[in-house]
């Protein structure tokens, strides 16, 4: 009976230095903070928005109809619609509060047009709109800017303003995707020169001293080429090398474009 | 010397089976300066780990789920994280071919109201080619729907959608393309949480 409950111990031992190992081994170490607003007055109406969408989140829960859905309470019915669009209002209530000054935006806007003139050689693409802030999910120190285009997104750093991701972005029910040239009208090779330069023109950094990466995606009806340039002396917290990577169609247009080599 | 061995056993165990089902949806927390009223802390979480699951757990394979291992954020990317898998389905047009539903949900239990919540799905670089990745979001008890096309994009993160007390997040393998003729991929999903009042 002894050595039966000793053995049990320690496997409740092992299991908790297994469950230790492996939460550490997926933690980061330090923890910034970033802000975007130092406004009182500008605080106390986020405080003040959000304080009113959980007072309504109550009371819907207390009177709204509800459902279990994947092991958690969600709203139903007319109530699903009441609080989906209170959020959404919230949402961009907040944004606007919590966003750079315009004068600062509109810095981020000029480098969108200019990477949309290299990238497509159109030189009067209109911003929609400024979506929402974030930080970049490689390096979670660098907050970012969110911009739309029709059915395409920018993300924008807001230290450099640089633009470090552009490519369709997550579309909403009905919308229609961008259209690409999908003929195939170039070969590997000239595929990879105009990515070569291309990259060259969007980028600061000597591809030479990069490597080279090529990926080809198969999908219905089209494909997509792949060229990233690893930077594999450096591994940034998050476990990625350093890269500029950009997505091409079969007949060269840009579908798609990271550039984290300044993180 | 047969304890020694039972608890050498039983230790060595306990660790395997630890790592395996273990905290593998790796947490980034942290306290708030209090002078600074926006912090932040992210989540992610593994296909194949805690925190998430997929639906029904047996489909067998030709049209069932598939585990590639060596690719995904875990598996191609960040070596210090686990499973160092991704999954992948073929696709679906519509429900014709399954009604009950074949999804992925990854569970986002732990934060409130007052966080605010970016989603960001990892796309592979292989068994990702689907034009119309089908992501619902639950933030706050409503779900918000969005469409990604994972043919676009090549070991990166991409965006979702923002919103409040994120729930959890469903990955179907209906895309509206042909039948069988793209893949869906299921990796990574990474939540990055804004507070406005210091909490954590």
């Amino acid at each position: 009976m002894v050595k039966i409950v000793f053995t049990l111990i320690t496997l409740g031992v092992g299991l908790f230095i297994g469950s230790s190992i492996a939460a550490s081994a997926s933690s980061v170490e330090s923890v910034e903070n970033i802000l975007l607003t130092t406004d009182p007055a500008k605080q106390a109406k986020i405080e003040s928005l959000i304080d009113h969408m959980k007072a309504v989140t109550q009371d819907e829960l207390a009177h709204g109809t509800t459902e279990e859905l994947r092991g958690e309470t969600v709203f139903s019915g007319e109530s699903s619609e009441k609080m989906k669009a209170l959020q959404d209002s919230t949402l961009d209530q907040i944004n606007d509060l919590a966003a750079r000054p315009v004068q600062d935006r509109q810095k981020a806007v000029n480098t969108i047009k200019a990477f949309a003139t290299v990238a497509d050689g159109n030189e009067s693409v209109t911003v929609d709109h400024y979506e929402t802030f974030g930080v970049n999910p490689y390096d979670n120190d660098r907050p970012v800017e969110f911009y739309i285009i029709g059915p395409m997104h920018y993300v924008v750093d807001v230290a450099t303003n640089n633009v470090v991701q552009f490519g369709p972005r997550a579309l909403k029910d009905g919308e229609s995707p961008q259209q690409f040239n999908e003929l195939s009208v170039l070969n590997h090779e000239e595929l990879r020169d105009r990515a070569q330069a291309l990259v060259s023109e969007l980028s600061t950094t000597p591809l030479s001293t990069l490597t080279l990466k090529t990926t080809v995606k198969e999908g219905a009806t089209t494909k997509r080429y792949f060229f990233r340039w690893e930077d594999n002396n450096q591994t940034l917290e998050s476990g990625v090398h350093p890269f500029v990577q950009i997505g091409l169609s079969p007949a060269g247009d840009v579908v798609s474009y990271t550039n984290i080599l300044g993180l | 010397m047969k304890l020694l061995k039972m608890t050498l056993i039983a230790l060595i165990l306990g660790i395997f089976v630890g790592l395996t089902v273990g905290d593998v949806s790796a947490w980034f927390t942290g306290s708030c300066k209090t002078d600074n009223p926006l912090c932040w802390y992210w989540e992610r979480v593994a296909d194949g780990g805690g925190g998430w699951s997929r639906t029904p757990q047996n489909l067998q394979p030709p049209w069932g789920w598939h585990v590639l291992s060596g690719e995904g954020w875990c598996g191609n990317i960040d070596s210090t994280c686990f499973p160092n898998q991704m999954t992948w389905k073929v696709n679906e047009q519509n429900l014709e071919c399954c009604a009950s539903g074949v999804y992925a949900t990854w569970d986002h239990a732990g934060n409130t109201e007052a966080e605010h919540v970016d989603v960001f799905a990892f796309i592979p670089d292989v068994k990702a080619t689907t034009s119309n990745a089908h992501y619902a979001v639950s933030f706050n008890g409503s779900l918000t729907h969005t469409y990604v096309s994972q043919i676009s994009y090549s070991d990166e993160w991409v965006f979702l959608s923002s919103g409040y007390h994120a729930q959890y997040t469903d990955l179907s393998h209906i895309t509206g393309e042909n039948p069988h003729t793209t893949h869906v991929g299921f990796d990574e999903v990474q939540n990055n949480y804004y507070s406005w009042t210091p909490q954590h």
